[in-house]
């Protein structure tokens, strides 16, 4: 459908550096885009690229040199940054759940994995064991694996979570009855009375 | 030593303050961005041209922006798109759709009402 535009009237006069500076610069844009819109964004920003070029040409009435075109791609931005904003989804796990995720690793790392082997999987291994140190090296390796298989799983399902359609759902039902009771702290009753008395 | 430290000190706020300024700059350009592109392509354009007709209004936008801007635009039904041959060279025009003018509109009635909201918080805090 589109052809990528290599202007040769400009770039071409100033050799082939400057042409061979570019299209390194939009190869590597390229590289960070998704494959199926790769083409069509390459020739868009390629043919701007040029425009700005020849632009600089005519105001400056000679081919442009390797700073110049430098300083146009730098205010272009690093090729990633402007791969990047083609991306709709950049993050693994959204502003909305990421506090939910965070809640769910401490709970199942600290008050759950950690719990279960100091109090039961460690004294039910190592205490029967001989020798103890090495029952007591092995069940430390597998705490820390069970830690990362914990962690990794959790990751991997809240990330999916945040790609599926019903999160919005999930944060629309909510009822104020069912909130948990608030705690009669002092602090909390002057906060309250200050904001109050600001109204 | 003092002096040093102070200058350091003023100039890392100095940075700190800019930078903030930049961030809340962008954060309120942005929607405003959005609705100029969507008013200045009621005539088919190219990119290109888009970006300097916006900056010869005082609204310069980066290729980096527009064109990722102009693709979501697009992907929700307000643009449409068309390579064409012009001066010889493949160029993408955009043009408003339909669906675009109307939320053009809602958008616009949106902005004079946050625009005479915020002159009536402004003349009331400054006391007028």
């Amino acid at each position: 459908m589109s052809k990528l535009f290599m202007g040769k009237s400009f770039l071409g006069k100033s050799g082939p550096s400057t042409e061979e500076l570019l299209n390194r610069y939009l190869q590597a844009v390229r590289f960070w885009l998704p494959r199926t819109q790769q083409q069509d964004i390459i020739a868009e920003l390629s043919l701007d690229l040029h425009s700005q070029i020849e632009d600089k040409e005519t105001e400056l009435g000679r081919p442009v040199d390797e700073a110049e075109l430098e300083a146009i791609l730098r205010k272009c931005g690093s090729p990633i940054l402007v791969a990047s904003r083609y991306r709709r989804q950049t993050q693994l796990i959204g502003p909305a759940l990421f506090p939910i995720y965070q809640f769910v690793l401490k709970v199942v790392l600290l008050w759950i994995l950690v719990p279960v082997f100091v109090v039961i999987i460690g004294p039910a291994i190592i205490l029967p064991a001989t020798p103890r140190w090495e029952a007591l090296l092995q069940t430390w390796s597998t705490f820390w694996f069970a830690l990362f298989v914990a962690a990794g799983i959790i990751t991997v399902i809240f990330a999916i979570l945040e790609r599926s359609e019903d999160q919005f759902k999930f944060f629309e039902k909510w009822e104020l009855r069912s909130l948990p009771p608030a705690p009669k702290l002092e602090q909390a009753t002057s906060r309250t009375q200050t904001v109050l008395s600001w109204s | 030593m003092w002096y040093i430290v102070c200058i350091t000190y003023c100039m890392a706020t100095g940075t700190a303050a800019s930078e903030v300024f930049e961030n809340l700059r962008l954060e309120l350009r942005r929607g405003c961005l959005i609705v100029a592109v969507l008013a200045q392509l009621r005539t088919e354009q190219y990119g290109y041209t888009l970006r300097k007709a916006l900056a010869d209004d005082g609204l310069a936008i980066d290729e980096g922006t527009l064109y990722p801007l102009l693709r979501r635009l697009e992907s929700q039904g307000l643009l449409a798109s068309q390579w064409r041959e012009e001066d010889k060279r493949n160029k993408r025009f955009y043009r408003l759709l339909p669906e675009g003018e109307q939320i053009l509109g809602q958008l616009l009635e949106e902005w004079k009402s946050i625009n005479a909201s915020l002159e009536r918080i402004l003349q009331e805090a400054g006391g007028v």
